[in-house]
């Protein structure tokens, strides 16, 4: 058995010296490439099937139309290349790739459409974004799930895809074939199990304006923590307000939220109105405007603008005696 | 022969090795240091010298820095406002090369209002060859592929019609330029060659919603004269737009609000997205004309932050009223 002696143990401390300053290095020029992003260099060719599987946009043109130029496919590089500013709405809610393709009107080129078809990765993620960019004078198709026409133009959100058909004119003409084309795009995407977004049955259809619901999948009302919330229109006697609800993890991080929520309204200038510990429950005065909070079993609820302290704490009553029933 | 693992190291030998070693690592770390390259690569498409946008902006006049036009018809509204403003004289002598940059970031139909209306256009660059312009020319580095932007936005044939040139920017029409005083704009592509020979420059923005830095308007505008990954100023959006207004300082500046995005911008995708406002401001301030559509928009100066950070690198004035704009109807 080999003896150390004071001169190779020595030895031995510079090798293990030198050798973990070799694994420091490497680990650091790893961390670094980690980092590196080769968009910002311009290696990345927008539009050159960055964006790899999604829908396939080549067998749905509609009768009476054509494909106009080449389609084109995004990834989160490129995104904001193709719609710029709005880009981080979907980033932020989880967008994988973006396929579209222009069809226009076999003679009449005034008439065209442009589908956009983004792959959000799930159907809650889809729903999100959908549902954050619903427009106002919105009439729904029930045919294809969630979806609606606005002036003209198609918005609809099935399995892991959000498509927008974009319309390039007022026309009956265009919106026959945008609606051609959309119900051949969603039955293109198959069903699945988790699709329809089951947790939008927690608020109580009795007070919800249709259409109102929306899903935000990070930094809802600004507040960063406030992750995977459903929020709702209630009426509330002559007006609507929105509602919230979201699930956590379990009970501890649902009051943990309902904490931060209140501590984050309050570090923006809000000021308690009434509070109870037991549910962490507070209501807050913003400026003019009622939030409140609270936290009931894995869920946190609450109340966004409210006219009233009283308006809100009613409402959150009702969210409370709803979302208890489901913690039980 | 010696076998190193079992022989034992004179002193004189391991401090050989060690001092070998160590200068090993340290010529090594010198040379990393010495080769190391603090930029990274820069987009290669711009010639890497530093210049600067000359100055397109005219003498003020007193009471005659900004016009609010109140009405449905775009072209009566911008013919108004400069009339009002003292007239396209004041802005285009005769012979001069007028630069007009719209808003042409997508290729989407005007219809939409996510760029340029093409009759602002039209009507701009008419003003212009009235005064007697020798060239207008008209250019935007747009987001999406540019002959499509510039053909579906209507704005390719509305300049044509008019007897305007359309400059589609290529890699050679980029200079890398630094902005005195910018943190953002350093050693970046500018669209810079279209704008050195010319004498006037004249910015037509849409009024929109902006998912990211709240509002589109006059000053987002010169977005599109940058090139490069530019996307990566979306991480400090208000700072780029204020350090763009620091460096583009325009002729004229219009904000057409006659029908205005006011949600789900900045591409919008449904006639729902937009309002009818009837209301077009032209201005020499651009700080002041967006602080004026903020307004129309239903917002504060505390909601869009690069209006007070423009103002305060002086390139205007956020206090509109200030400048005594002048309020018209253009019907």
């Amino acid at each position: 058995m080999k003896t150390f002696t004071a001169k190779n143990r020595t030895e031995h401390i510079i090798s293990i010296v030198l050798l973990s300053a070799l694994v420091f290095a490497a680990a650091a020029i790893l961390v670094r490439q980690s980092y590196y992003d080769t968009g910002a260099f311009g290696f990345i060719t927008p539009g050159a099937g960055a964006g790899g599987s999604g829908v396939d946009l080549e067998g749905i043109t509609p009768a009476g139309f054509q494909a106009m130029l080449n389609g084109e496919s995004y990834d989160g590089e490129t995104l904001f290349e193709k719609i710029n500013g709005k880009a981080p709405l979907y980033l932020e809610a989880g967008f994988r790739s973006l396929n579209t393709r222009r069809f226009a009107k076999i003679g009449d080129e005034r008439l065209w459409m442009e589908v956009f078809a983004y792959d959000m990765g799930d159907a809650r993620n889809s729903f999100s974004v959908f549902s954050q960019q619903r427009r106002e004078d919105a009439r729904d198709l029930p045919a294809l799930g969630y979806a609606y026409i606005s002036s003209g133009s198609l918005f609809f959100a099935k399995g892991r895809f959000y498509v927008e058909i974009i319309g390039s004119a007022g026309s009956d003409l265009l919106e026959a074939g945008i609606i051609e084309a959309g119900t051949r795009v969603a039955a293109s995407v198959p069903d699945g199990p988790r699709d329809r977004i089951t947790e939008l049955d927690l608020f109580d259809r009795n007070l919800t304006v249709p259409g109102s619901e929306k899903f935000y999948v990070k930094s809802a009302f600004g507040y960063g923590k406030f992750t995977n919330l459903y929020t709702a229109r209630y009426r509330a006697g002559t007006q609507t307000v929105t509602v919230f609800a979201g699930k956590r993890e379990g009970q501890a991080d649902a009051e943990a939220i309902a904490n931060g929520y209140r501590k984050f309204l309050l570090g923006n200038g809000g000021s308690v109105k009434k509070s109870d510990a037991s549910t962490h429950m507070a209501i807050v005065d913003l400026y003019g405007t009622s939030e409140a909070i609270a936290a009931c079993g894995d869920y946190v609820v609450g109340v966004h603008e409210a006219e009233s302290a009283a308006q809100a704490e009613e409402l959150l009553k009702n969210l409370l005696l709803r979302f208890g029933e489901q913690a039980r | 022969m010696r076998n190193g693992w079992k022989e034992r190291l004179g002193r004189r030998e391991l401090l050989e090795r060690a001092l070998k070693a160590g200068a090993m690592l340290g010529f090594a770390g010198l040379a990393s240091y010495a080769l190391y390259d603090r930029d990274g690569p820069q987009p290669g498409a711009a010639k890497r010298e530093t210049m600067s946008l000359p100055d397109f902006s005219v003498s003020p006049v007193q009471g005659k820095t900004m016009c609010v036009a109140k009405g449905p018809d775009r072209l009566k509204s911008l013919q108004a406002a400069i009339t009002a403003l003292g007239g396209i004289e004041r802005f285009v002598k005769p012979g001069e090369t007028v630069v007009i940059k719209p808003n042409i970031a997508f290729a989407s139909s005007p219809d939409l209002g996510a760029t340029t209306h093409p009759d602002l256009v039209a009507g701009t660059v008419a003003l212009c060859r009235a005064a007697g312009a020798a060239r207008v020319v008209v250019v935007d580095n747009p987001i999406n592929d540019p002959a499509s932007c510039f053909y579906l936005s209507g704005i390719e044939r509305a300049a044509r019609d008019a007897e305007a040139e359309i400059v589609v920017p290529g890699p050679d029409a980029f200079r890398t330029m630094s902005l005195a005083g910018g943190k953002l704009i350093r050693d970046w592509p500018v669209l810079l060659e279209p704008l050195r020979t010319a004498h006037r420059l004249i910015g037509i923005a849409p009024l929109k919603s902006h998912h990211r830095s709240g509002a589109s308007m006059t000053m987002k505008n010169w977005y599109g004269l940058l090139g490069g990954r530019r996307n990566i100023f979306h991480q400090d959006i208000h700072a780029i737009i204020a350090e763009l207004a620091m460096m583009v300082k325009p002729t004229l500046v219009v904000l057409d609000g006659i029908t205005a995005m006011t949600a789900n911008g900045p591409t919008g995708g449904s006639r729902a997205d937009l309002k009818n406002m009837d209301t077009l401001i032209a201005g020499c301030d651009q700080v002041a004309v967006d602080a004026y559509g903020a307004g129309l928009l239903g917002m504060t100066l505390s909601d869009l932050p690069f209006i007070q950070m423009a103002e305060a690198a002086g390139a205007g004035s956020s206090d509109f009223r200030s400048l005594e704009p002048l309020y018209i109807e253009a019907v």
